[in-house]
């Protein structure tokens, strides 16, 4: 399946995905409004750079093909569908207990909020969009979204 | 190829999406003594609570079972196992024939040995039936005694509490939790507790209950104190529901036993999750490991396999994440800091957040985070896999875990292990 992939070497620790998935994924898909939301509470984007100087590199789900963090829910929320191989967290039925959080090997799922209720929130590989916002925003194409051929 | 999975929890709905995606055809029927689709037991608390509604507790829609040809019975209780004419019987006298049989029964609460014990009511909390029975007798300002201070008891105790019981927790442990933490983190939870009303009461157990009115409970603890309670919870534990295994030629110890393709002693017949025992992980000895996630892994290992595609388990390891009072709780691995050379460091980052890891030979084996969940699955990981992290402790133990601070081996092939 298509993945986002970042080459650590290309990335320049600019935190642009991370701002271009948090308006991709608010009530209002426009920048401005989106870090300043009319409920106050700022979606948390699903893509995050980590720094060690001087490397830094964006993180991201692997929907991976058996997924720990749907493996582990007790609540049935996060599911990988079996057509697209996208894991998706329903935030009608997360109930918050962040076990999700406390399997995902590389720290990919975020605390966040969905119609004001405290939600596991994670990358969806933008659902709708052609390319995933983070990989259309990043300036030194340092992400990527392609099929690698993995599972 | 006829499959029969008893039992429709993790363990059996992840048997029965691994059989379907290797067997397209394969007749599949799933036995469920549960009146309706599957749910999140540990959801029954949030239920309690009046945080979620029972039609969003299934963990997979009927659209599920249709999409997977699963011929789902629900409210069907298998009660004995005839291996050699390869059947299972059912309460109403039914009989269902299988080629090749899973067993994903469970567990069962456990009752402890207390004088009176089994002449007066007390309550489980282990299914929705058993909440919905607390929610229907125990009304406000009702005194409530949960036997038990573990997981379980604890978030009894939480919901009893949203209900306006008031609530004593007993546990014959010198700290809460002791299961899964050490004292020090423990201190933290009780004190969580003890802020919204609870009483605990350590050191302790009961050592006899009798009925003295209608709703009226006396009970004698171990230290010689007598209460007066309304309502009784029995959350000491949970053991393997070996019920259906009991007389037949199934080996099993405290849990059924397994070789590594989930599969007992008896061919065509496998089993997974709580009813089983298994090598767990950092101690190579075989035991229980009751959680959602170990089920799902064994589940998917066992259906694999029924359907000729070999795939081996390779170990259980505890990893549990709960809220209790607004107060969230991640232990993984050797938590409790039991046992002989290991080091223990904690660090509080943050107010009200606390982080215990425990190493061992340079390497992680267990860790304690209380409010302290953000990105917890890297610790995870290196419990699990064994990483050296000599070189790396004090950041552990200072920052939010972070992927580029650690030795892995590299990176992308990592990535592709996930994927593969």
């Amino acid at each position: 399946m298509k993945r986002v992939y970042c080459n650590e070497k290309y990335c320049v620790n600019c935190h642009l995905c991370e701002i271009y998935c948090l308006a991709a994924h608010s009530p209002a898909p426009d920048l401005i409004k989106a870090f300043s939301p009319s409920d106050g509470i700022r979606p948390v984007a699903r893509i995050q750079v980590e720094e060690s100087r001087p490397r830094s590199m964006a993180v991201s789900c692997r929907h991976c093909l058996h997924p720990l963090c749907a493996d582990s829910c007790i609540s049935g929320a996060l599911t990988k569908d079996p057509n697209t191989g996208i894991v998706l967290s329903d935030p009608e039925k997360c109930v918050a207990c962040w076990s999700c959080l406390s399997v995902c090997s590389i720290g990919a799922i975020r605390k966040g909020f969905v119609a004001g209720r405290p939600v596991s929130v994670k990358c969806d590989l933008c659902q709708g969009r052609e390319i995933p916002a983070c990989v259309e925003a990043c300036p030194n194409q340092a992400l990527t979204y392609e099929d690698r051929g993995e599972n | 190829m006829k499959y029969l999975v008893i039992g429709c929890s993790s363990a059996g709905i992840h048997a029965m999406e691994a059989i379907r995606q290797k067997d397209a055809t394969g007749e599949i029927t799933c036995l469920t003594k549960e009146q309706d689709l599957p749910y999140g037991r540990p959801l029954i608390s949030y239920w309690l609570e009046g945080k979620i509604r029972e039609e969003k507790m299934s963990l997979r829609p009927q659209e599920f079972f249709d999409r997977l040809g699963i011929r789902l019975c629900t409210g069907v209780e298998a009660v004995r196992l005839d291996l050699a004419n390869r059947s299972v019987l059912t309460a109403t006298g039914q009989s269902f024939t299988y080629d090749r049989l899973f067993l994903g029964c469970g567990g069962k609460p456990i009752v402890p040995p207390i004088e009176g014990l089994k002449a007066v009511p007390h309550f489980f909390f282990h299914t929705l039936a058993d909440v919905k029975k607390i929610k229907l007798l125990v009304t406000p300002e009702d005194k409530v005694l949960i036997i038990g201070g573990g997981l379980i008891g604890l978030k009894a105790a939480e919901s009893l509490t949203s209900l306006n019981a008031r609530v004593t927790v007993v546990d014959l442990a010198p700290h809460l939790l002791s299961s899964i933490m050490g004292a020090g983190a423990a201190y933290m939870v009780q004190e969580a507790i003890c802020a919204q009303g609870v009483e605990v009461k350590l050191n302790n157990s009961v050592a006899a209950v009798r009925m003295i009115g209608p709703r009226e409970l006396a009970v004698t603890l171990k230290d010689g104190v007598q209460l007066m309670v309304n309502h009784l919870v029995v959350a000491v534990g949970v053991a393997p529901n070996l019920d259906l295994v009991q007389g037949t030629a199934l080996s099993h110890r405290r849990g059924l036993l397994v070789d590594q393709h989930m599969q007992t002693n008896i061919s065509g017949v496998y089993a997974g999750g709580d009813m089983v025992e298994f090598r767990e992980m950092l101690s190579g000895q075989q035991k229980v490991v009751g959680i959602v996630l170990n089920a799902a892994m064994q589940g998917r290992v066992a259906g694999y396999n029924m359907a000729g595609f070999p795939l081996a388990f390779d170990g259980s390891m505890v990893c549990n994440s709960l809220n209790l009072f607004a107060t969230n709780i991640v232990t993984m691995g050797e938590s409790t800091a039991a046992g002989e050379n290991k080091e223990i460091l904690v660090s509080r980052p943050a107010p009200g957040v606390y982080r215990e890891l425990v190493f061992r030979d340079g390497r992680l084996c267990g860790a304690t985070l209380i409010n302290d969940a953000e990105r917890a699955g890297i610790l995870r990981h290196l419990i699990y896999k064994q990483v050296e992290v000599d070189e790396v402790k004090e950041g552990l133990l200072a920052k939010t875990p972070q992927l580029l601070e650690i030795p892995f081996a590299r990176w992308d092939e990592y990535y592709r292990d996930l994927t593969a």
